[in-house]
């Protein structure tokens, strides 16, 4: 039985087909599954939203398409994905190419080079966003060349790619000077930031929190729309998962490694000012 | 892939410590990078997974020779141009020891309890 991947592109019209060689479908097989992420259409609603496989019924392949994309190969077909990865976001054009009209292709690239359009599914058990202005998770947004290297974590709660790598206090001229939570809180409050007992109550903007790693490090964590939280740790890609893979209800009970004090909770909005 | 045995082009190392503060960076000598190079050129090519997420906190470090980047973490060495095996995380010890002998104390004392800690 082939194996066959769907292309979601049209609204109108039936979305493209491509019957995957085996060397195909074992590549597609061998590509680091964390680079995809389950999502669902977002806001644009047109144009290339990502791709799904269709095993046909065969048994084997069902089992193989749950080991690679999770429990989500049933009835036939996966789940729609979409990545953030450049490498698989071309492996997916050179595939179309072969199969699909030129103008069909180009149209898949500029989508693509545009960045993903989907809001991803929101893990289970998310609690409550009560930030009314919270940004949606997205990671493809961050996790580019262009600047995932030059955004740190205090860029990524505050939502915003200075590509400077921000520095809590420098938006405002007086940068914090120890890694401690009495230094660190105070120097985002001077570029605006505002501190909060909990994340519980309806508010502008969003919730962030801060937590240190004492006379080493500081690091920041925003709640996203879908209610859970997400970070980008310094030059790494931003993600949803603790230092345990886990989703994040609450940084204060994540799994966060060496950032041991929890300082607290705080909100920010879109005129906080970083630098 | 970078000429191993050209210690002509930029060679900076990166280990990966911090979130909110800048890494350090390391720019090395001529000197100090032929044993490196020889080192990696040595590694065996390894058929494994895709390069992991580094976690918060400590990360591995990065090795930068020109244009590429060799990410060295938990045992292999990761590149755009194919991984290969760093066998004990031996590796990886030599790239933080030379970073533990020229950076200032505190940072060379959190590098040295990651050394320490590395199994």
């Amino acid at each position: 039985m082939p194996v066959v991947l769907k292309l979601h592109v049209f609204s109108g019209r039936e979305d493209p087909l491509i019957t995957l060689t085996d060397d195909e479908y074992q590549e597609l097989l061998k590509m680091n599954v964390e680079k995809f992420n389950a999502a669902e259409v977002g806001d644009r609603g047109l144009g290339y939203r990502g791709f799904s496989v269709m095993h046909g019924g065969d048994e084997r392949i069902a089992e193989e398409l749950r080991e690679q994309f999770g429990n989500s190969a049933e009835h036939g077909e996966t789940e729609t994905f979409v990545s953030n990865q450049p490498e698989i976001n071309e492996y997916i054009v050179w595939l179309a190419k072969g199969f699909l009209d030129d103008n069909v292709v180009h149209s898949i690239r500029n989508d693509l080079m545009l960045g993903p359009v989907v809001r991803y599914l929101a893990p289970k058990g998310c609690p409550t966003c009560n930030g009314q202005d919270a940004p949606s998770y997205n990671p493809g947004f961050w996790n580019t060349p262009i600047r995932q290297p030059f955004n740190n974590c205090y860029n990524y709660a505050n939502n915003q790619a200075t590509n400077t790598r921000a520095q809590p206090g420098k938006g405002t001229g007086k940068k914090y000077t120890k890694h401690s939570c009495s230094n660190v809180m105070p120097a985002s409050v001077r570029d605006g930031l505002v501190s909060v007992p909990n994340f519980k109550t309806k508010r502008s903007g969003w919730y962030v929190a801060l937590v240190v790693a004492p006379g080493i490090d500081y690091h920041w964590y925003r709640q996203d729309d879908n209610g859970c939280w997400s970070h980008k740790p310094g030059s790494t890609a931003a993600r949803n998962t603790d230092n345990s893979g886990n989703a994040i209800t609450d940084p204060a009970t994540c799994d966060r490694g060496i950032y041991t004090h929890f300082c607290g909770y705080m909100v920010t909005n879109k005129n906080v000012r970083i630098a | 892939m970078p000429d191993l045995n050209d210690c002509g082009a930029q060679v900076v190392l990166r280990p990966l410590l911090f979130s909110g503060r800048n890494n350090p960076e390391l720019v090395l000598e001529a000197e100090d990078c032929q044993g490196l190079l020889t080192a990696l050129k040595d590694a065996t090519l390894l058929d494994i997974d895709p390069a992991p997420l580094p976690p918060l906190g400590y990360g591995g470090v990065e090795l930068v020779i020109g244009n590429e980047t060799f990410w060295v973490f938990e045992g292999a060495i990761y590149t755009d141009e194919g991984n290969r095996s760093d066998t004990d995380r031996a590796f990886e010890r030599r790239l933080l020891q030379f970073a533990i002998s020229r950076t200032d104390s505190e940072i060379a004392d959190h590098l040295e309890s990651i050394l320490q800690s590395l199994k």
